[in-house]
């Protein structure tokens, strides 16, 4: 079958081109900085040429496109994505419900909700990664010297461009009272898990606030409110760095913190900052070096896992992880993973499992197996693409 | 025992008057007004002459009295206590260490954390009903099998109006506080279950609100000014909780507030005044299709006496997550708990349209609440551990 993978700079479209090609399908790929616009009729006509041109029978992208969805459903050709984002704002469009679409959603509250909405075009899929790859990757550096006590790898979201402190450095003195408020409760959500209620305390007059100081334009065909991209774009990056500025940092206090991450973090002084990795090459041997391989997780991902955790457990890492209730969906706590539940919580599981090898290993063990035979991206992109294609 | 029994009017009293004899109790009432409950020197006094006039085994109260601390602790008789406020300012005076108390908390935290200041002989014990006088009461009000209702949503408390608004007091707060506060309390209402304000009002905060606003604190209670804020941010959420969720109720359903006074703002709601805790409040549990709870959230995980009142007059429960409700009873079989606005509204719609249902649930909380919260249960336990010690 001739396929069309979207380009889109994402960390396992090579994995999903070399797996399409070694199921013997002929596989394209097509990319475009303005694929994110919800109507651009050039880029639409030009990707129904290429379509066409090339007798394209499936398309098959990360996270969604509405763009796409448009132009598939006029050509009545299949559309696989696969959102590992959230929040993702695009599939709040019209545009979901078209017949062609096959999304596949990782976080289940994100699935249940739209679910509940009527939205039959969607369905619950965890992340998964090429075990092959990383299992070859792994055996072959065996001998990799590298040795960790605990890991981090990922971003502390104190990126100059953070949406919150833009809107933030916009309120003006009369916003005293919004900043206040929003300070408050950020550092709450910042310690509660299970639960995102950022949402639900921008009332009609701090929403005036915020649209003032930021204002925010939705598009025309979007069903997402102000208040939902405020809180799960611009409050829910703030409390993640927060959450793991504040973690982070007890750790290092008490433990050898390695946090390979894309920028400086002045914020720890006490751990040693690499500079980022490669996802294919470096990622998965440090996760295997590692003695604990930490994963926060983004506060606006609801109740899905994180690809890092897949990441992590399928290079035989142990992973200590905050609580997220997908992890219990697919996963035994002890048996696979662990989870902190709080700052205090986190270091003393860092010194129980720091002194328990023999436990860690066997967890790490454990969680290969089990990510090796339920979440692997093999079998995934071929039950999707099976799905997609089960009436006919 | 022979019990000389410190009354200031609680409306528990009469009860205890009731069931203590049944128990064989000799119960001796005294009652006298307290000018300072740290320190009074006339009532002492006063205290002093009735105990040397009789040989008493304990002085009981409801409630916590550090000058009653001090004078039992004096004439060596055993001080005995129930507490069923929380907080309890009193119980951090210093003479909380006394080894005459025997104190019985409700709230299983609070008693937790009072064994953590080093509190010996502190006790959790969840309040008690006068199942007797209710099912002599509700008897003698039921008329026929085939039940009608006066109300559908019922909500017996108070509204805190003009008590508890210290914050709204403070003069100069800076408008960056004002909204620190309010993002607090609009995030705990949020949650229920799980205390925020302990975790957001950090040591390091304290110099910042003393900026603006100040407590002056006896100095023999060992009460810190973290604490205290904490608890009056507490009762604040509470206010603004009762407020919201009434106004919200009310906006949909038929709602009737008993309490001494209302809201201007509660424009839907029917007031109807202060009823009598004996005689009024039973016959109105048992006349609501729905009772409401809604525990003020400085009580962390104990049962407010109010949920046992309902349940024992044979009212339906609908209450806010509350962790000892979920451990005493069966959340869906004998009361129902509410976790968030949404589902509070859905369960009153539920219920309402559900009468059976409903009438069943009330029943075997009803149940429960007669075999497992009598005053002969509880005060049996309470004297119990008086005297084995």
């Amino acid at each position: 079958m001739n396929i069309l993978v979207i380009d889109n700079h994402n960390f396992i479209q090579e994995d999903i081109i070399d797996i399409l090609k070694i199921k013997g399908h002929t596989v394209f790929t097509y990319g475009h900085p303005d694929l994110y616009m919800h109507k651009n009729d050039a880029l639409s006509k030009e990707l129904s040429d290429y379509i066409e041109k090339n007798n394209i029978s499936l398309v098959f992208s990360l996270n969604y496109y509405p763009i796409i969805s448009y132009v598939l459903k006029e050509r009545s050709v299949k559309y696989i994505s696969y959102v590992y984002d959230s929040p993702h704002i695009a599939i709040y469009t019209c545009s979901i419900i078209f017949p062609c679409n096959y999304i596949f959603i990782f976080d289940y509250a994100v699935y249940e909700e739209l679910r509940k909405g009527g939205i039959s075009t969607v369905y619950y899929l965890p992340l998964s990664v090429y075990n092959n790859r990383i299992s070859k990757l792994i055996n072959k550096k065996r001998n990799f010297a590298a040795n960790y006590d605990v890991s981090f790898v990922g971003g502390l979201y104190n990126e100059k461009h953070n949406l919150y402190d833009l809107l933030y450095d916009k309120f003006s003195e009369k916003y005293e009272y919004v900043k206040g408020y929003l300070d408050s409760a950020i550092k709450v959500q910042s310690k509660m898990y299970g639960h995102f209620f950022l949402q639900d305390i921008i009332t009609d007059d701090i929403l005036k606030c915020l649209l003032d100081a930021y204002p925010y334009e939705s598009h025309t065909d979007s069903i997402a409110t102000p208040a939902y991209v405020y809180a799960h774009y611009f409050l829910a990056r703030k409390t993640t760095c927060i959450e793991r500025t504040t973690l982070l940092k007890a750790v290092s206090n008490h433990y050898k913190l390695h946090l390979f991450t894309y920028k400086e973090a002045p914020e720890l002084p006490n751990a040693q900052i690499h500079p980022a990795i490669d996802y294919y090459d470096d990622m998965p041997i440090v996760f295997n070096k590692s003695k604990i391989n930490l994963n926060i997780t983004l506060k606006s991902i609801l109740s899905g896992i994180p690809l890092r955790c897949i990441d992590i457990m399928a290079s035989e890492g142990f992973l200590l992880t905050n609580y997220q209730a997908d992890l219990l969906r697919h996963f035994n706590v002890k048996e696979h993973f662990d989870y902190f539940e709080d700052e205090k919580d986190l270091l003393s599981k860092i010194e129980y499992y720091l002194n328990h090898e023999d436990e860690r290993l066997t967890i790490a063990a454990n969680a290969k197996k089990i990510v090796e035979k339920n979440h692997d991206l093999c079998e995934f992109v071929e039950d999707m693409i099976n799905f997609a294609f089960r009436e006919n | 025992m022979k019990i000389l029994y410190y009354c200031w009017d609680e409306y528990t009293a009469s009860d205890l008057f009731e069931v203590l004899p049944l128990l064989g109790h000799f119960v001796k009432i005294f009652k006298c007004p307290i000018a300072n409950k740290l320190e009074d020197a006339t009532f002492e006094k006063q205290l002093l002459d009735l105990l040397k006039q009789e040989n008493y085994d304990c002085i009981f109260t409801f409630n916590y009295y550090p000058i009653i601390s001090k004078t039992a602790q004096k004439s060596g008789i055993k001080y005995v206590t129930w507490i069923f406020d929380s907080p309890h300012f009193t119980l951090y005076s210093q003479s909380v260490f006394n080894n005459c108390n025997y104190i019985f908390h409700f709230d299983k935290l609070e008693a937790i954390r009072f064994q953590s200041y080093g509190v010996k002989n502190i006790y959790h014990m969840p309040l008690a009903v006068n199942t007797k006088r209710l099912n002599t009461l509700l008897d003698s009000v039921t008329t026929s099998n085939d039940k009608k209702y006066s109300y559908d949503i019922s909500f017996l408390g108070n509204l805190y109006n003009n008590e508890y608004n210290f914050f709204d007091q403070v003069k100069g707060m800076p408008d960056y506080y004002k909204g620190f506060f309010d993002g607090i309390i609009k995030s705990q209402m949020n949650i229920y279950g799980y205390d925020l304000a302990s975790d957001i009002i950090t040591d390091e905060l304290i110099p910042e609100f003393n900026s603006f606003m100040s407590v002056e604190l006896s100095d023999e209670l060992f009460l810190n000014e973290k604490e205290f804020f904490i608890s009056l941010l507490q009762k604040k959420i509470t206010v603004v909780e009762r407020f919201e969720i009434l106004k919200m109720i009310s906006a949909q359903y038929d709602t009737a507030l008993f309490s001494p006074e209302s809201n201007p703002f509660l424009t839907d709601i029917h007031f109807k005044g202060y009823v009598s805790y004996t005689d009024e409040m039973p016959i109105i549990f048992s006349d609501s299709k729905i009772n409401l709870n809604i525990t003020l959230r400085s009580i962390l995980s104990g049962v407010p006496l109010r949920c046992l009142d309902i349940m024992a007059s044979g009212g339906f429960l609908l209450s806010n997550y509350q962790p000892e409700l979920a451990e005493y009873f069966e959340p869906g079989k004998e009361l129902v708990m509410y976790e968030s606005r949404y589902d509070l509204m859905d369960k009153i719609e539920y219920y309402l349209s559900h009468d059976k249902e409903r009438e069943e649930i009330a029943r075997n909380g009803k149940l429960k609440t007669d075999a497992e919260f009598s005053y002969e249960k509880r005060l049996t336990e309470i004297f119990n551990i008086v005297q084995s010690n």
